[in-house]
């Protein structure tokens, strides 16, 4: 179910009447039957699947806690990560890993024989994201951080809640199951803060994200026959695109369960307005950076302190590959990981000649230049990101330079269009980050005129918004 | 030795490895009040901490710190 | 206990927790009216902005949105062009006025298929009878391909005021009628379109200004033909074959004469195409003529008739238009009406 289909909106209205008519204590009941239909609606295997992690998990996670040695603990700890991530590996790397292999065998003379034995594998929808979840729980157990949750019920609903299930935020038990141990009453301000949420949402997706895709689209597989200022405008949308479409996205999921009295973590921090790529990692799909943060680089780096910088550049390889090779199972996304760690690396150090710098300059130019230079990192980094292969990321490069012509853009609609959006979406983040509130709109104090911003915001929504496809890139993770 | 005393050692220690001295701490301190705070001194802290003192911390007990006094009782642990 | 559902459970408790109820239910009664009021909001907001749009977007005077409403709600010419952009670029109605003496409108419209043509041949037989269809075919037509869907969102302004074609834009999806119950929806992503058109920008921003319907295109190409030689048996849609035969049907009912062709591209194809196939048998069961220019010497061997490897140029359709006229008038097809 696209959170942008009507189907979706039948399904949560529904479920929110049904939600608030039944006696409180039945209410999480309800969701986990509500979030097992909504997982089973996208394919009706999946139910299987989740069923049997949600079941191992949850035993282990008792074992862990109740072994007395630290031995025994940690037996059980490898346990579940050798259940979680061989399921996470063989869903989504078995392909990747073995062609690979093979190509590596190929080099020793070691042909095969036969034909490689490739699964035809479908990625379940939100794997990556709940595995993810489910091994901070063991090891966060492990570490004595959290008590294991003894209630199944709860445990089924901290990892199938739905809002969350697809596309994240990938929670803490340290966060997340103490709201489920809170009996949720009607509270109208989680309606209109919610119904907010998944407005902004909307219009990021559809107004933003979706109209931007069509264009980009179109010039990245036509190529050769682009100029150089069409690939590059292109390519600097596509930023603004990916942040649309799965912040957007994000939204939609806060605000959905905030309707239904939950609190998300965020994922998204203004991340176009980071200073530093360090502070674009602390802006940008937090939920898995700080994930990969505790769980993969504070471990290393302080296992490996005694190697001083060097452990902690090895540290950040480590980090950075998992988060690029989380999205994907190819050499494109290992790439882009690099370039994040090397990004890293340089930063810090240069940290000490950044400062003398920014003593030198004009406060205002330092932290200008700052956000321009981070996002046209970022923005380089993505054409990696979205190139299937290395030489389509070539392509993109080599064509900004060397194609000659003029701007195509389609048509001035197409133009507008795509620049009012990113300039709203742009405009409300500088408000939130630099905490402007003179000419605030959708945060303005009266409410009047915030109900009035809202209203104009879903007209706008039905003026500008792509409704025919437009499907969410980090599906298929 | 005496709380407060591993307090001030450790306050002596930040100001150095953070190269900066307007850095107070106490008991409630965490990394997110520290503006000059990243992932590279925090590991130069700890290697700091450790050399001043003599100890060496187990990493699960390194992962388990949330802020300073948390820090200063496992000191205090290991100097037993 | 306290419990803001709506379900009343008998209450031992007495005055206080009566009194208590009530509070909540005040505040979920107050909450429910400002939702209402949200609501109402929104409703004007959409009645009165789609009404500003819907006029402005009938007050377009030249431009693809001025000429599908001219095929859809004024044309009567005698002759009537119908198709995608092959249909739209390769047919000069004044060609048709000066040889065979009859008034020529060209309907046809980018990226639309007949899904798009069978509609506005409903609009215009709702109105009157011309005395010629030509469609335009093109190869694949009949392929299962969801953007067809999509791009009947051409049709959504004229939904409200032409019954006739609802079933065909209900097509797009089991919500479009409900979706249309907004005024805006029908406009949307034309907004900015609308906006240059009703200014003075407008003429000038086409091509040209439309010779009835016509859009001639100016280019020249300059290379060979592309070779196909693709074989896919794709999966078809069972709709469009059907609505093609409608197409038909509906021309003879209303003693419309129709004419399936088939107009030069700079392809050479070497595989037969599924969809042509379907037609022609289609087209043999009612005794259509059915003319297929795709293998034409007089085009695929001159670069110069084409403005790309799809289309061709003013020129070009010129050429096509008198080629047509003499195919149709040698197969001694009585073309002055039945």
């Amino acid at each position: 179910m696209l959170f942008t289909s009507i189907i979706y909106f039948l399904f949560l209205g529904s479920s929110l009447i049904v939600y608030y008519l039944i006696p409180v204590k039945y209410r999480n009941y309800f969701l986990i039957a509500a979030s097992a239909f909504f997982y089973m609606y996208v394919k009706i295997d999946y139910i299987f699947l989740i069923i049997f992690i949600i079941l191992a998990n949850y035993w282990v996670g008792i074992q862990i806690e109740k072994s007395k040695t630290r031995n025994n603990k940690l037996i059980y700890l490898n346990l579940s990560l050798l259940i979680n991530l061989g399921i996470l590996i063989f869903f989504k790397y078995w392909n990747f890993l073995i062609e690979n292999i093979f190509e590596i065998l190929g080099w020793f003379h070691f042909d095969s024989q036969g034909p490689l034995p490739i699964l035809n594998i479908v990625l379940p929808l939100g794997l990556s994201f709940y595995i993810f979840q489910t091994i901070g729980y063991t090891i966060d157990i492990y570490r004595g951080s959290i008590k294991a949750e003894k209630n199944i019920f709860r445990f089924s609903l901290f990892t199938l809640f739905f809002p969350k299930l697809l596309v994240g935020p990938i929670e803490r038990a340290n966060r997340f199951l103490p709201q489920l141990q809170k009996k949720i009453y009607f509270e109208k301000e989680n309606i209109i803060e919610g119904g907010k949420r998944i407005a902004r949402g909307l219009f990021k997706k559809l107004v933003v994200a979706d109209r931007i895709s069509i264009y980009h689209t179109a010039v990245i597989t036509s190529l050769s026959d682009q100029s150089g200022s069409t690939i590059l405008f292109a390519t600097i949308l596509y930023t603004f695109q990916i942040y649309a479409d799965f912040s957007g996205y994000t939204d939609i999921a806060l605000g959905t369960a905030r309707l239904f009295g939950f609190d998300l973590m965020e994922n998204f921090k203004q991340p176009l307005l980071a200073k530093n790529v360090s502070d674009f990692w602390r802006r940008w799909h937090i939920s898995l950076s700080s994930w990969v943060n505790d769980y993969i680089f504070n471990p290393i780096a302080l296992k490996r302190r005694n190697w001083s910088n060097w452990g902690v550049f090895y540290a950040l390889l480590i980090s950075f590959v998992v988060i690029g090779i989380w999205h994907g199972a190819s050499w494109n996304y290992v790439l882009f990981g690099i370039l994040q760690a090397l990004a890293l690396m340089y930063e810090t150090l240069t940290k000490k000649a950044r400062k003398k710098i920014s003593k030198r300059i004009h406060p205002s130019i330092y932290k200008y230049s700052s956000i321009f230079l981070t996002f046209l990192f970022v923005t380089f980094s993505l054409i990696i990101f979205q190139s299937a292969t290395l030489s389509d990321a070539w392509s993109i490069i080599n064509g900004i330079f060397s194609n000659h012509g003029e701007l195509y853009y389609n048509s001035p609609s197409t133009l507008i269009f795509m620049l009012a959006g990113c300039g709203m979406m742009l405009l409300y983040d500088i408000q939130v980050e630099f905490k402007i509130s003179q000419f605030s709109f959708l945060a303005n104090k009266n409410w009047g005129t915030q109900q009035a911003c809202y209203a104009l915001l879903l007209i706008y929504i039905l003026i500008a918004g792509v409704f025919d496809g437009g499907q969410f890139i980090y599906f298929a993770f | 030795m005496e709380q407060n005393e591993v307090l001030k050692k450790l306050n002596k220690i930040f100001i150095e490895v953070f190269e900066d001295e307007s850095i107070l701490l106490n008991e409630n301190t965490t990394t997110s009040d520290i503006d000059s705070w990243d992932s590279l001194n925090h590991i130069q802290m700890i290697t700091a901490v450790e050399k001043h003192f003599k100890i060496r911390f187990e990493l699960n007990e390194l992962l388990n710190f949330k802020n300073v006094g948390d820090l200063c009782r496992g000191i205090e642990e290991k100097k037993k | 206990m306290e419990d803001s559902s709506f379900i009343l459970h008998s209450n031992k408790q007495g005055y206080k927790m009566t009194w208590i109820g009530t509070i909540k239910n005040k505040k979920i009664l107050t909450f429910l009216l400002k939702t209402l009021s949200f609501l109402a909001i929104l409703f004007l907001l959409d009645f009165s902005i789609g009404s500003i749009l819907k006029y402005f977007y009938k007050k377009q005077k030249s431009g693809v949105l001025y000429r599908a409403t001219y095929s859809i709600d004024s044309t009567k010419a005698d002759i009537l062009i119908f198709g995608a952009s092959r249909a739209n670029h390769h047919y000069v109605p004044g060609i048709f006025e000066n040889r065979i003496h009859m008034s020529c409108y060209n309907t046809g419209r980018d990226g639309e298929t007949i899904l798009y043509n069978y509609a506005i041949l409903k609009c215009a037989l709702k109105r009157y009878s011309p005395k010629i269809a030509i469609l335009d075919f093109s190869r694949e037509e009949f392929v299962k391909t969801p953007d067809n869907y999509d791009r009947l969102s051409a049709l959504l302004p004229y939904y409200k005021d032409h019954p006739e074609i609802r079933s065909i834009v209900q097509l797009r999806s089991p919500y479009e009628k409900y979706k249309l119950l907004s005024k805006i929806y029908p406009y949307n992503s034309l907004i900015f379109s609308i906006a240059i058109g009703a200014t003075k920008l407008n003429t000038s921003r086409e091509y040209i200004k439309d010779e009835n319907g016509y859009v001639p295109l100016p280019e020249i190409w300059d290379k060979q033909p592309d070779i196909d030689t693709v074989f896919i048996k794709n999966e078809l849609d069972s709709n469009t074959i059907k609505l093609f035969e409608s197409f038909i049907k509906d021309c003879i009912k209303s003693r419309v004469k129709p004419y399936i062709i088939l107009s030069p591209v700079f392809i050479k194809y070497i595989y037969k195409d599924q969809s042509v196939n379907i037609a022609l048998s289609i087209a043999k069961k009612y005794h259509i003529p059915m003319y297929n220019f795709l293998n034409d010497s007089t085009f695929l061997n001159h670069d110069s008739l084409f403005a790309d490897a799809g289309h061709l140029n003013n020129d070009g359709a010129k050429v096509f238009t008198n080629k047509l006229i003499d195919t149709i008038l040698q197969k001694g097809q009585n073309i002055a009406g039945n």
